[in-house]
């Protein structure tokens, strides 16, 4: 198992422990009898077999003590999965935005990251949703895990009690790259927590295509991922498919800004029309994008 | 080739031999024998069974190691969904009854068919325009299926992939399944011979009666849910799109309403098996068979029940969650009170370790660790942890191959020599049975721990602290296929070139003994009249 880091933890890991207790001695007894009955009662040694059919207490004993030992499991369950789902009051909400296939935090100040940074000891309520298909927030170490479902917000809480960084998987499948859809929960101390939330987010073009989640679709050094790559992209024609029929667009300002208002309009002929739209995006923003893309459209440029 | 002590067997090949003089294909897929349909079943879930272990195998060389690039992300995506769309709804879910329960249901009653036998002939139909359909889904549009045999929504209604052609192909296979239960509740209801009363069913034919239930009475559900997703994605109506009031949990729940009643018609006709070979080479009356028989009806009546706890991160209420927590740990009881008869009624038997019997054992033990692993799954907070990881693909592994699977091979190895009249080589077959046994436990164990350790499902690369434990599962599916070619082999040359089996090779006290090796082409000449339990054998040792 990986290192206990809340206290539901404990809690979940008590439920398992019983469970796989209990379950190991049966599995134990189940084998050791079996070998035994298969030896003891062969043909050779015991040539005619008793005969019995029934056994009412032995029926009754084991009818009785299997369903209360499942009861205890269903209350251990039950018990870990309330420490799990009871929301502390007054901790900081964190939102979560999934989509194919990166994460984003944003903070009550209005932070956005693409990992989520907690302050160690201090519970962090997660209020989860997607943009697009369903997807899973699994943080092992915290034994959290919840969907991120479109049209709905799921709740769930961590608090770190070690720092150190913990890694967030997409649990539920969730197209091509769910096995990329990963991220980190970094936890550090209040002090530099406090200092990390208060920095001004860079507003360089690479710092929102990695906040944004572009770079897990859309590589820099040519390599093609899920969409195009950005090297060679900015400055050059591209084949757009307009209502299915392929045109040829040259990729320029008004193009990225079309496509973050509405990617699905004239996707890109070649790969699959997946992209999300980025509503949010400011004028501003968009403008950084296009300087980054420009620089990156150029390095090919000059091959 | 006159089969030993059997005069009145005018021809030896019984049911085998050509009909009326009819000779190839058209004598089997016309045929509405249900003998010729379980073998043509057997035959195609065998065939289909080889092809989704080919794709199990190319899912485990690819996640060997880290960062192999065998095969491209959107490949693995496809052959994992492959994988499970043809081992679920191509083989398990027909698998033990379609097969045996075809060709032993009307023997096992003493009946000379099934109640609707060109019914019984139409499932087949649509089971391979089914099978068709899905082979059609991979080869045809843009791209094989993507989404998992779950076909989740939004993301089965937004993927480019053929998944509109494939849900179709569930949607027809559904029919068949539906049909073979209708066909097996009436015919367990209408045609037993005199004297068959219902506590002198074998437990076999228990176990199909409890499964024709389910199939009847869920199967429908997949069926509406399959055409929802059809609709969905051909017109586009949002009754799972959230943007325009839909609900994308409502799919879960469909889903699942018949594909955890499902997990009960794989595995329960496997129970059925096992209650029914335990016995003859235990030479003793199966322990508690009124336990064992209502077992299976309990089964498949709290069995669906219990559907939502596929469901306990979906977002849905912690008040469902508590519910159906409580109704898992429920439905455990009846299985687990099931080991505990097969287990009594080893004891104090008189026990010939022949192959069907050591299959049988494999069984037990490999549905316990399955069984077992599962209430940690129905644990509520336990559940969170390990639900979407590889602990659920090591509990499903266990219970459906380790179970349902080599409750299938037991069978294969019970009732082939019944099928075919020859016998395999016994040593041979204990010997892959340890070599399956090994790599079975090699492939599914350590999946468990990589579970724990968090690593999800469904992904086609993983980070490096997965290694080892990938690595030891692809060395598993080595053996296993191993094991697996060993055992076929040997079936299979026993089949074509081994010694007559005789009507009875096993001592076993059902009526399809009392018949030739293979039976004939009509069942019993004359209605047999029952006098006794399935599980009454001759005394032994000078008081038979």
């Amino acid at each position: 198992m990986t290192p206990q880091a809340v206290n539901a933890v404990a809690s979940v890991d008590r439920a398992f422990l019983f469970i796989f207790g209990v379950s190991a001695a049966m599995l134990v007894l189940i084998t050791l009898a079996t070998i035994y009955f298969v030896i003891r009662y062969s043909r050779q040694r015991h040539p005619v077999p008793a005969d019995f059919d029934h056994n009412l207490l032995a029926e009754i004993i084991w009818t009785v003590i299997p369903t209360l030992l499942v009861l205890a499991m269903f209350y251990y369950g039950w018990q870990s999965f309330s420490a799990l789902r009871g929301m502390p009051e007054g901790a900081m909400e964190v939102k979560v935005l999934a989509r194919q296939w990166s994460w984003s935090f944003t903070y009550p100040n209005g932070r956005q990251s693409p990992e989520l940074y907690v302050p160690v000891g201090q519970p962090v309520r997660l209020a989860i949703t997607s943009t697009d298909v369903i997807h899973g927030f699994y943080v092992p170490a915290f034994r959290v895990k919840i969907d991120a479902v479109p049209g709905m917000t799921t709740q769930a809480w961590l608090r770190a009690d070690q720092p150190g960084d913990y890694d967030i998987y997409c649990s539920v499948y969730c197209g091509l790259e769910h096995a990329r859809m990963l991220s980190r929960v970094r936890a550090v101390s209040p002090q530099e927590f406090e200092r990390w939330l208060v920095q001004a987010p860079d507003q360089d073009g690479e710092a929102i295509a990695r906040r944004e989640g572009c770079l897990a679709c859309h590589s820099t050094d040519g390599s093609i991922l899920v969409g195009p790559s950005f090297k060679g992209l900015f400055g050059h024609q591209t084949t757009v498919l307009d209502q299915g029929r392929p045109v040829q667009v040259m990729v320029d300002a008004e193009f990225v800004r079309q496509v973050l208002a509405d990617p699905s309009r004239r996707p890109t002929q070649g790969f699959p029309p997946v992209m999300p739209a980025y509503p949010h995006i400011t004028p501003e923003q968009t403008a950084a994008l296009v300087e980054y893309l420009k620089a990156l459209g150029q390095e090919e440029h000059q091959h | 080739m006159n089969p030993a002590g059997h005069p009145d067997a005018a021809d030896d090949r019984g049911f085998l031999a050509p009909p009326g003089g009819r000779r190839g294909l058209g004598s089997w897929v016309f045929s509405t024998d249900h003998k010729r349909i379980g073998l043509l079943y057997l035959g195609c879930i065998l065939a289909l069974f080889l092809a989704g272990a080919l794709l199990g195998l190319a899912m485990r060389l690819k996640l060997m190691t880290p960062g192999n690039e065998l095969l491209a992300a959107q490949t693995y995506n496809a052959v994992f969904t492959l994988h499970g769309v043809i081992m679920i709804f191509l083989v398990l879910i027909p698998s033990i009854p379609a097969s045996f329960g075809n060709f032993l249901l009307p023997l096992h009653i003493g009946a000379n068919d099934v109640a609707f036998p060109r019914l019984n002939l139409l499932s087949w139909w649509l089971y391979l325009a089914g099978a068709l359909v899905a082979f059609v889904s991979i080869f045809s549009g843009s791209g094989a299926p993507d989404t998992g045999w779950t076909f989740y929504v939004p993301f089965s209604q937004r993927t480019t992939t053929n998944v509109s052609v494939a849900v179709l192909a569930v949607f027809i296979l559904g029919f068949s399944s539906i049909l073979t239960g209708l066909n097996f509740v009436t015919t367990i209801h209408q045609l037993r011979a005199p004297g068959l009363t219902w506590r002198r069913l074998s437990l076999f034919v228990w176990s199909l009666y409890a499964t024709a239930w389910i199939q009847v009475l869920a199967t429908p559900i997949l069926g509406i849910t399959a055409l929802l997703i059809f609709s969905e994605r051909v017109l586009n109506l949002g009754l799972f799109d959230a943007s325009r009031g839909g609900d994308p949990l409502l799919y879960q729940h469909l889903f699942w309403i018949y594909s955890h009643p499902a997990v009960y018609i794989m595995i329960l006709p496997a129970m059925g098996v096992v209650s029914d070979i335990i016995p003859v080479f235990a030479r003793k009356r199966i322990f508690g068979y009124k336990m064992i028989a209502f077992s299976s009806l309990a089964i498949a009546s709290v069995g669906s029940l219990v559907w939502a706890h596929h469901m306990f991160t979906s977002g849905m209420s912690d008040l469902a969650v508590l519910v159906f927590s409580f109704l898992t740990f429920i439905v455990a009881v009846p299985s687990a009170i099931k080991v505990f008869n097969w287990l009594s009624t080893l004891y104090k038997g008189s026990i010939s370790l022949e192959p069907p019997l050591l299959y049988t054992l494999g069984f037990i033990w490999m549905f316990s660790v399955g069984g077992l692993s599962g209430l940690a799954q129905g644990a509520a907070g336990a559940n969170i942890h390990v639900h979407d990881t590889y602990f659920v693909v090591a509990h499903f592994h266990y219970v459906i191959f380790g179970g349902t699977g080599l409750g299938l091979f037991a069978a294969l190895h019970f009732w082939l020599p019944k099928m075919f009249g020859r016998m395999y080589n016994r040593r041979r077959a204990l010997a892959a049975f340890w070599v399956i046994l090994a790599g079975m436990n090699l492939l599914y164990f350590p999946m468990f721990i990589l579970g724990l350790m968090g690593m999800p499902r469904r992904y086609y690369d993983y980070l490096p602290q997965f290694a080892t434990g990938q690595f030891m599962s692809t060395v598993g599916s080595w053996i296993l296929a191993l094991g697996l070619l060993l055992m076929f082999h040997n079936l299979y040359a026993g089949l074509r070139r081994g010694p007559l089996a005789g009507p009875n090779p096993w001592g076993a006290a059902t009526l399809e003994w009392t018949l030739p090796s293979p039976p004939p082409r009509e069942n019993f000449a004359q209605e047999p009249v029952v006098h006794k339990g399935p599980y009454d054998f001759p005394r032994q040792g000078g008081h038979a």
